[in-house]
């Protein structure tokens, strides 16, 4: 008698243990070892994915809406001119030393993204702000000299340059998150590390071995932590797009993106089909002509390739994951997006117009044409696309396409410098404005218009676009400058607009975020 | 009197001096394994060369719509991504496997043994400084050296300027499909090994007696060296040569998977089984015909070239 | 033995001088730097960033600051990896590779010597032709195939192994095996020819008149003798797998030196680029070098020359 009542306090003993030390676990894929986790210079997702769990911003996005919502900052509010915006933040908000997280802090973090020394490679996000291109491009300006200053302990200003209604989106990434400044100056370029690094985010670096894993773990100091359900995430840094999902089907990764070449097998697959999610991302891919090259500086060549993309066939035939074909290049989502396909704006593919405009442009049947160069940067996904576009205008154009891959670096040394006749980009949002996109991109000044796209109608719409305020002539502004980027001037051929293509496993309680990274914080795991 | 008839019963008892080949053929034949070999290799060129006549497919051709279609009546060996039939890719892919083969055991040979001839005939201190530079090299990890060498090549040379020497070049390695840099690349760094057995044999071949018996009737140097020490040397040279091919082909297929190799769409074995990698577990039969065509091309070199050693090796008794 | 290891040790630094001012300039020639990023920074901050790490330097200079740096065993930071010095990378990832291409090398040695032995005692039969063929298909299918192959049979069906990622010596498993197979059929061939060879050898007619059992015969004498031309290949074969370490980290998600070595190449991440590839070198030579020791043990003639 007595040993069953021993075995079976035992019992109930372990089950509790069990129960109670369930520790909820979230498996997860970086995808690669992230290159840096200080937020003034990082430049890829998978660094901006970790900083979202580790550092707090004034603002954060909604993931249904995409509308900005308080983090840091309570509310907000800007002036009668819209030059200055002040923020006020919470007082209850600690780094994981227990120090306070600032007004100061914000300020230091702002002016150190805008650091040359630094080398961010997003300052250029903060340029809105008065004094702040001065001091980034080493053009005179001081720290003293950026209009960002800290009115009290949890009080924040900003001047800008012109009004701009998108900012407090800007005040939330990562470039300008409060930093420890005290841990920064101490440690230097070491103060990421496991051993040393201060976050107030709802996780905390746990540890970090390099290309092997990352553990994340529950933030006991965080200001919200009663709502945190996850306790820890496991982060894998698996390149393989194969092995990630062989992973995902061995039970060993609670999500990840299939491999286009797999789509159809999920779909296939009853278990897996009703996992997966496909829902728009926020990038546009599209295929840029440098405008100042032979034979694409006549418009009417550029329509006539432009016109030559069977859209469609590409996403359902290669690309297998239901994107959206694109003939404008915001994409859907962000303020300023024009639907190119339902109002006719910009080049469906139509084979008959094609080859009418090579004709009227000189070369009737492809004849005297010469051979053209296609280029993009080396992956397998962009490979095949390249190889079906390009099939695609030889056999509507009668032309010949030569396509060559470049590595990442010097495909950007590329076109930069002697852009190919056609090439390759995508560009993702940063923040969800029009702005972001055909300013910063297409602007005659942007270093990033490797098309050498060079409108001075078009310059003076979307720089005029940036200065207003009222919504409504904005919208009709980037409508006139998409008009003439993608139709009446042909300059880019955009081709369509991403979509997220995940799977993830079903006892994952879970949300999609189209900017920024992930909220793992508002996530749950089911018992499984 | 005396004399002249025993010299020449002696000269026509000397043994024709092109009897080790004919010696190592008669035990070539005899090697079941390497007989298998050769005759897929011999397969294999027929079918490189007739492949236009051979294939029902040209590589590039394909719906779309076809695309990862399984294998079928229409094409036997399925579709890749673009629709196209493989089993097409594969027989033009020959063309490209058997190029990195000969042409880069070609360009490998004739630098290995033009430098193991300068230096071992050389000697003295020439031979000295010719050598240390290749143990030094031997130290450089030859994938390391073939990565860097290859971005440098593809990044250097992908432009479209005629008239200039990188437009020109560039112009050639576009026509070869992107081959043209692979061969030189695999060259670069594979002719250390022959360049130290040729200048081994050259040396050893130097100290025999019908060498000094030929200087000393005063031949001039040119003729010792392609008369006599260079057929010695070119057997061995040959079998060396021949046991590196599978390592080319495997370069080959290495280059192009991880993005250093040919430019699409030209169907190489490497290339193929790179761009059906990702699918492997959908779509087995993208990744099934390139490596079984990959693996018996390997197989067939590796016999033949294990036959032909043995087939010169003079210690066999059989 | 003694001055045989030092003048071995003396020939390192000729050897890292050219490997190392060979990949230098390499590295150099090939367009694109380090700061070539999609959201192009100002001329202003990519002129800041090349003098923080001495990229603005003439280019000897750089060179000679590097084999400075090097010398003291300071191998600079990484300009792709902020946080991270180079030092600090090989620390963590090149014991990982090493790991692998030792449990590589025990597949290939461990199974492959044996395999020749067996094949070459019981000559001609199907034992002999089984395992030729076997280990030769080891040889010609190349790791990008085999990797998946196996994870899909071993590890995704059968669940005896994980499908990837490293950790516990579990994990060597597959990865070993795939970059073991082709030096495993090496070894297996060549101990099996040159096993053969030596049989026929004089001293061994001699050994079995004498009576000793036919075990002995094989194992003590042939197989002694005929491991030493097979340890000619040990060497390149190491040095083979270290390389060949690039597609299987990359393929089974194992944090090593060799597919971070490609990644950096991407990069342009010099001090990287440079750390790598010298330590790849200084490893084959180092690996020649116990080859060459052990030829010596093995084979009395040499020693006493």
């Amino acid at each position: 008698m007595k040993k069953i009542w021993v075995l079976g306090l035992i019992f109930t003993l372990v089950i509790g243990v069990l129960a109670v030390g369930q520790v909820k676990t979230l498996y997860w894929n970086l995808n690669t070892e992230p290159p840096s986790l200080d937020p003034n210079i990082s430049t890829d997702t998978t660094s901006i994915q970790v900083e979202q769990a580790l550092f707090l911003g004034l603002t954060d996005f909604d993931d249904a809406t995409m509308a900005v919502v308080p983090e840091l900052a309570t509310h907000w509010e800007n002036s009668e001119d819209g030059l200055t915006w002040t923020f006020y933040m919470r007082d209850d908000v600690v780094w994981t030393d227990g120090t306070p997280v600032t007004a100061q802090q914000v300020v230091y973090s702002v002016k150190r993204t805008l650091d040359p020394a630094t080398g961010s490679s997003y300052a250029f996000v903060l340029w809105i702000i008065e004094g702040a291109q001065a001091y980034n491009n080493d053009e005179g300006g001081t720290a003293d000299g950026v209009a960002v200053k800290a009115l009290d302990d949890y009080t924040v200003e900003f001047t800008l340059i012109q009004p701009a209604g998108y900012f407090p989106s800007i005040a939330g990434m990562w470039v300008c998150r409060p930093l420890p400044q005290t841990v920064i100056e101490e440690y230097g370029d070491a103060w990421t590390n496991a051993e040393n690094i201060v976050t107030n985010g709802a996780y905390e670096l746990g540890e970090w071995v390099h290309e092997d894993h990352m553990i994340l773990y529950k933030s006991a100091t965080y200001y919200d932590v009663a709502k945190v359900n996850i306790d820890q995430i496991y982060c894998y840094m698996i390149e393989e797009a194969s092995t990630a999902m062989t992973m995902y089907e061995a039970g060993n990764l609670d999500s990840t993106s299939p491999p286009l070449e797999d789509m159809d097998r999920v779909k296939a697959d009853p278990v897996l089909s009703a996992e997966l999610t496909i829902a728009p991302d926020l990038c546009t891919y599209y295929y840029g002509f440098n405008n100042e090259k032979p034979p694409f500086d006549n418009p009417l060549v550029r329509k006539a390739f432009a016109s030559a993309i069977d859209r469609q066939n590409l996403i359902d035939y290669v690309l297998k994951g239901e994107q959206k074909p694109a003939q404008t290049f915001v994409c859907p989502g962000i303020f300023g997006h024009v639907d190119g396909v339902a109002e006719g704006i910009g080049y469906p593919y139509n084979p008959e117009a094609a080859k009418q405009f090579l004709a009227d442009a000189g070369y009737p049947n492809g004849e005297g044409f010469p051979e053209v160069t296609l280029m993009h940067n080396t992956s397998e996904g962009h490979s095949k696309i390249a190889q079906f576009i390009g099939q695609s205008f030889m056999d509507t154009l009668n032309v010949k396409v030569n396509i060559v891959n470049q590595e990442w670096k010097v495909y950007l040394a590329t076109c930069r410098e002697d852009c190919p006749q056609i090439y390759r980009m995508g560009w993702c949002a940063d923040y969800p404005d029009a702005n972001n996109w055909v300013n910063e991109v297409f602007n005659s000044k942007s270093g990033s218009n490797y098309a050498n796209y060079n409108s001075p109608d078009f310059d003076a719409l979307i720089e005029q676009a940036a200065r207003e305020s009222d919504p409504a002539v904005r919208l009709d502004l980037y409508r006139q400058a998409e008009t003439l980027m993608c139709d009446t001037d042909a300059g880019i051929a955009p081709i369509y607009f991403y979509t997220i293509v995940n799977l993830t496993k079903p006892y994952v309680v879970r949300t999609f975020a189209p900017l920024g990274g992930e909220h793992w914080e508002q996530w749950d795991i089911l018992p499984h | 009197m005396f004399k002249e008839r025993k010299i020449r019963k002696l000269s026509e008892r000397t043994p024709k001096p092109r009897s080790l080949w004919r010696d190592a053929w008669r035990r070539l034949i005899r090697n079941k394994a390497a007989i298998v070999g050769g005759f897929i290799i011999i397969s294999l060129i027929i079918i490189a060369v007739g492949a236009t006549w051979i294939a029902p497919y040209t590589y590039t051709e394909g719906r779309i719509q076809d695309n990862y279609l399984h294998p079928n009546s229409e094409h036997l060996m399925g579709c890749d991504f673009m629709g196209r039939d493989i089993m097409s890719r594969i027989i033009y892919g020959a063309r490209i496997s058997l190029s990195a083969a000969f042409v880069g055991a070609l360009t490998s040979f004739i630098i290995g043994v033009v430098y193991g001839l300068t230096s071992g005939f050389f000697g003295g201190k020439v031979d000295n400084v010719m050598m240390r530079f290749v143990d030094i090299m031997f130290g450089f990890p030859t994938l390391i050296l073939i990565i860097l060498l290859m971005v440098y090549f593809k990044s250097t040379f992908s432009v479209i300027e005629p008239g200039t020497f990188r437009g020109v070049m560039s112009a050639i390695d576009r026509s070869m499909g992107g081959m043209f840099f692979i061969f030189i690349g695999i060259g670069i760094t594979s002719w250390l090994g022959m360049a130290r057995l040729v200048r081994g044999m050259v040396l050893s071949v130097r100290e025999k007696e019908y060498v000094e018996a030929a200087r000393a009737v005063g031949a001039p140097k040119t003729r010792l060296l392609f008369r006599h020490v260079f057929p010695n040397v070119l057997g061995p040279a040959i079998v060396a040569q021949a046991l590196q091919i599978p390592g080319f082909i495997l370069y080959e297929a290495f280059l192009s998977f991880i993005g250093l190799g040919v430019n699409p769409p030209t169907p190489s074995w490497g290339m193929m089984l790179s761009e059906g990698y990702v699918g492997m577990r959908s779509h087995f039969h993208l990744v099934l015909w390139p490596a079984v065509a990959i693996s018996i091309t390997l197989f067939a070199f590796n016999f033949l070239g294990d036959g032909v050693r043995d087939a010169f090796d003079p210690k066999q008794t059989r | 033995m003694f001055e045989f290891v030092v003048r071995r040790i003396l020939w390192v630094i000729p050897i890292i001088l050219v490997v190392s001012s060979i990949t230098f300039l390499l590295m150099h020639s090939i367009p694109g730097g380090p700061f070539d990023a999609e959201k192009a920074l100002p001329q202003a901050i990519i002129d800041n960033l090349n003098a923080k790490y001495h990229l603005d330097d003439p280019l000897w200079k750089q060179y000679v600051d590097y084999m400075w740096g090097f010398m003291r065993f300071d191998l600079g930071p990484s300009i792709a990896y902020r946080s991270r010095t180079v030092n600090d990378i090989l620390a963590q990832q090149w014991p990982v590779t090493g790991l692998l291409g030792l449990a590589s090398f025990g597949i290939a040695v461990f199974f492959g010597i044996p395999l020749g032995v067996i094949s070459a005692i019981k000559q001609n039969s199907l034992i002999d032709y089984g395992s030729m063929w076997i280990s030769m298909l080891g040889l010609s299918i190349p790791n990008m195939a085999m990797g998946p192959l196996l994870i899909w049979i071993f590890a995704l069906k059968l669940k005896w192994f994980p499908v990837a990622t490293w950790g516990t010596p579990i994990h060597i498993v597959l990865p070993a095996i795939t970059l073991g197979t082709a030096y495993m059929a090496m070894f297996a061939r060549m101990t099996r020819a040159s096993m053969l060879q030596v049989v026929r050898e004089e001293y061994i007619q001699t050994a079995r008149a004498k009576g000793v059992r036919e075990i002995w015969v094989m194992l003590k004498h042939t197989l002694r003798n005929a491991l030493i031309p097979v340890t000619t290949i040990a060497g390149p074969a190491f040095a083979g797998m270290m390389t060949g370490s690039m597609i299987v980290e990359r393929i089974f998600a194992i944090p090593g030196i060799g597919k971070y070595y490609v990644t950096s190449v991407g990069n342009r991440d010099y001090p990287v680029i440079m750390a790598t590839t010298l330590v790849f070198a200084l490893a084959v030579v180092f690996m020649n070098m116990l080859v060459d020791i052990s030829y010596g043990i093995l084979d009395p003639r040499i020693r006493y020359n």
